[in-house]
């Protein structure tokens, strides 16, 4: 589903993700930790298209990410660790506009909006303007915005910030569900004991270096997935 | 603390000056200065030239009928209106409307130092315009009338009098601005609308200026006699710019208090202002919001939900239309006058009048300089675009349509106007029509080229890219300069050559820049808005 060989992104002499390689196949959850810098962000923004890498390869479906964007874009989702929506619309203008860029048709995208603007109890506040939605309310439409279109990847960024513990669980079902259908997730997360649960492969991303990977089993072995991340992180102090 | 917040203030509200969005670096020195001095050269220059101007016209007949207090009155209204007027939105914008006011209210900072820290920017904003009027009253007051050290303070304090006065104008009216738009539900449209009364009151006193001056001038006694009776604080206002140590004293005493009240009253309501929820109406029902589109009608509808749902984008960016429409008017009204003018004084034919109409078009439809925002305007947000299965060109195209959306049908209108009130041939009719068409289109593309070179996205206040950037002023007066360009190498044009080349020609050369600048942003514009 995804695969990423030898990426590298530079910022001035840093760099933010060096050589990075890991691959992602349909039906699996692939967790992605590290600390604050380590280059989670930079790695997700450049599956999805947003940064431009200085090397390497990112190929979705076997598409590359360089070479045909839109194809690649049209086969995923992304929610960014601070969803800065379009204040100017309201909640349900917003996902309309998200399904005529997928080209959702008319029946459909009612259907959809209507099951996840319940599931998430969102479906009166979707007339409101998003200026007005608290941090947790523009969570859930970046959300419902990104199943809207049932992607076949789905990539984001800290999804679980701000999020109230239905919504967390129902992301969570939501999750292992599109799995289940076939699909793919790439998310990255702080919470390791979310971590630990859901994902079926775990990354370990340290300085911009992917230090360990592997099935959740493998990475942490007898031990929590906590304990084993702290200790690569002092390893490498 | 103050310090602090001021710095960071004034940093803002400058930044265009010292720091390169570009290429995310600060600017060298030599590139700042070069940039503030561009920037005063322009406004001090083009509006400052016009006061000066109207400074000389004006003081000498007044202090020669002793009433020099007179034209200090004048000179000092003309520029509280003008920095009232430069500011008002501003103030709105910068003072409740910014972004990071709930991170600045969370912090261990008094309300006061934050309101103080926020009206900085709008003084000096309104200061800037002020001055324009002011700075050549005083100095043409300083050369014509009879000086002491009395009235030269006075002078100088008439200039921070105004500035002060000023400040408090717009601190009011940005608060009444504040409290209705809380309170509205549509109330982009009503703002703007409000706004528009605003500057069409302006601008009527703005062309029965040179009228009222010169009745002004010619009554001086009699007028100065009913100002004393019936306006006396205009009598105190005027004689401190002569040197009137007690006029001096009350005005400074006076606009000073109040400018102290006012921001002593709008620190007590800022946190109740600013934390008021932004609407009280709860809009109902969606059914109808969902409906198919195709990408490229969900782009052109989201950038022109983004136009209209924003009054200072509409207010700074599309002011344009008011002048389309407002110039098409003048044609079919006052046409004949103009046309007169330009045939039996100047002595030219027929087809001058058709250019001296497309010239206006033009130059009001330079007003309309959406796309010159409207990549910064993606802000933070952009990642949605950069993210979804959309070409940058089709993004791009989208804020070039709106742009044409909102110019091209009011510049037919103006048009067909026009074509009524020179009347003339059938080439002339043909291109006052085709023209301003060919003219839209390559301002947009100039507009959206100048924003795409110099974007900027991290903004924490929208005025930012709609008003104060570099690029939104070098969009409007390129377009001001290309349409007299045209003017004058027309004029020269058609005493050589036939009208119907000179039209032909002036077309095809504009449409030609418009298609050049139009393929580089659907090439490197579209790579530099996806890598940004």
């Amino acid at each position: 589903m995804l695969e990423i060989c030898h990426l590298t992104k530079i910022y001035g002499e840093k760099k933010a993700v060096d050589d990075l390689s890991l691959s992602i196949d349909a039906g699996e959850i692939y967790g992605f930790i590290g600390h604050n810098g380590a280059g989670k962000t930079t790695t997700l923004k450049s599956v999805v298209g947003i940064l431009r890498f200085d090397s390497g390869e990112i190929k979705i479906n076997g598409i590359s990410v360089n070479e045909d964007p839109i194809a690649c874009k049209k086969q995923l989702a992304y929610i960014p660790d601070n969803p800065d929506l379009y204040d100017f619309m309201t909640g349900i203008k917003y996902l309309n506009f998200i399904a005529d860029i997928f080209g959702i048709e008319q029946k459909t995208r009612e259907e959809r909006i209507k099951t996840y603007a319940e599931k998430f109890d969102m479906t009166d506040d979707l007339a409101q303007p998003v200026a007005s939605y608290s941090h947790g309310m523009k969570q859930k439409l970046a959300i419902i915005s990104a199943w809207i279109h049932s992607p076949r990847l789905i990539i984001m960024d800290e999804p679980f910030v701000g999020l109230d513990p239905k919504a967390s669980f129902l992301l969570k079902e939501m999750m292992r569900e599109t799995c289940k259908n076939g699909g793919a997730i790439f998310f990255s997360t702080h919470v390791l004991d979310v971590a630990e649960k859901l994902c079926d492969k775990i990354a370990i991303i340290k300085n911009g270096k992917l230090i360990k990977t592997g099935t959740t089993e493998e990475v942490k072995g007898d031990e929590s997935l906590e304990s084993v991340f702290l200790e690569l992180e002092g390893d490498e102090c | 603390m103050l310090k602090t917040l001021l710095k960071k203030q004034l940093f803002e509200f400058g930044r265009a000056f010292v720091y390169d969005e570009k290429n995310k670096k600060a600017r060298s020195k030599v590139s700042s200065i070069t940039f503030i001095v561009l920037y005063f050269v322009l406004i001090f220059g083009l509006l400052g030239g016009f006061f000066t101007y109207l400074s000389f016209s004006v003081c000498t007949p007044l202090s020669e009928s002793g009433a020099g207090w007179l034209y200090y009155v004048m000179l000092g209204l003309i520029g509280t209106a003008l920095g009232t007027f430069g500011s008002v939105f501003n103030t709105h914008a910068t003072l409740y409307a910014a972004k990071d006011n709930d991170l600045l209210l969370s912090m261990p900072i008094p309300e006061k130092y934050i309101v103080i820290s926020r009206l900085s920017s709008v003084y000096i904003l309104g200061t800037v315009f002020s001055v324009v009027v002011t700075l050549p009253a005083v100095t043409v007051g300083f050369i014509r009338m009879k000086q002491s050290v009395l009235s030269v303070i006075g002078g100088i304090l008439f200039i921070v009098t105004v500035s002060a006065i000023v400040l408090i104008l717009s601190c009011v009216l940005g608060f009444f601005v504040a409290k209705i738009s809380a309170k509205l539900k549509n109330k982009s449209f009503i703002t703007v609308l409000a706004s528009l009364i605003f500057f069409a009151a302006y601008y009527l006193i703005y062309f029965k200026a040179n009228d009222v001056i010169k009745g002004i001038v010619a009554n001086a006694s009699s007028i100065s006699e009913k100002i004393k009776i019936s306006a006396y604080p205009l009598y105190f206002f005027g004689k401190m710019g002569t040197g009137d140590l007690l006029s001096i004293a009350v005005c400074v005493a006076s606009a000073v208090g109040l400018a102290v009240f006012t921001c002593f009253v709008i620190a007590r309501s800022f946190r109740k202002t600013v934390t008021a929820p932004a609407s009280q109406v709860r809009l109902k029902g969606h059914a109808n919001d969902i409906k198919q589109g195709s990408v490229g009608f969900a782009l052109f509808r989201k950038e022109f939900k983004r136009f209209t749902s924003s009054p200072n984008y509409m207010l700074n960016c599309a002011l344009g239309v008011v002048f389309i429409l407002a110039s098409g008017i003048v044609f079919i009204v006052k046409g004949r006058i103009i046309s007169d003018f330009i045939t039996f004084s100047m002595e030219l034919d027929g087809t001058y009048v058709s250019l001296a109409f497309l010239c206006i078009l033009c130059i009001a439809a330079s007003m309309n300089d959406t796309a010159a925002a409207a990549v910064s305007l993606e802000g933070k947000s952009i990642w949605i675009l950069q993210s979804l299965p959309v070409c940058a060109k089709d993004v791009l195209k989208a804020k070039l349509l709106v742009q044409l959306a909102v110019t091209c049908p009011p510049l037919l209108v103006g048009s067909v106007c026009a074509v009524i009130a020179a009347g003339g041939s059938v080439a002339t009719a043909v291109m006052l029509i085709i023209f301003p068409q060919c003219f839209a289109f390559t301002a947009a593309c100039f507009d959206l080229f100048v924003n795409l070179k110099s974007p900027n996205l991290n903004w924490t206040n929208e005025i930012v890219p709609i008003k104060q950037s570099l690029g939104i002023m070098i969009a409007m007066f390129g377009g001001f300069i290309y349409a007299a360009g045209f003017g004058l190498s027309s004029y020269f044009a058609l005493m050589v050559m036939p009208v119907e080349a000179v039209f032909a020609v002036s077309c095809a050369v504009t449409l030609a820049i418009g298609v050049i600048i139009y393929r580089w942003i659907c090439k490197k514009g579209a790579l530099i808005f996806s890598t940004l």
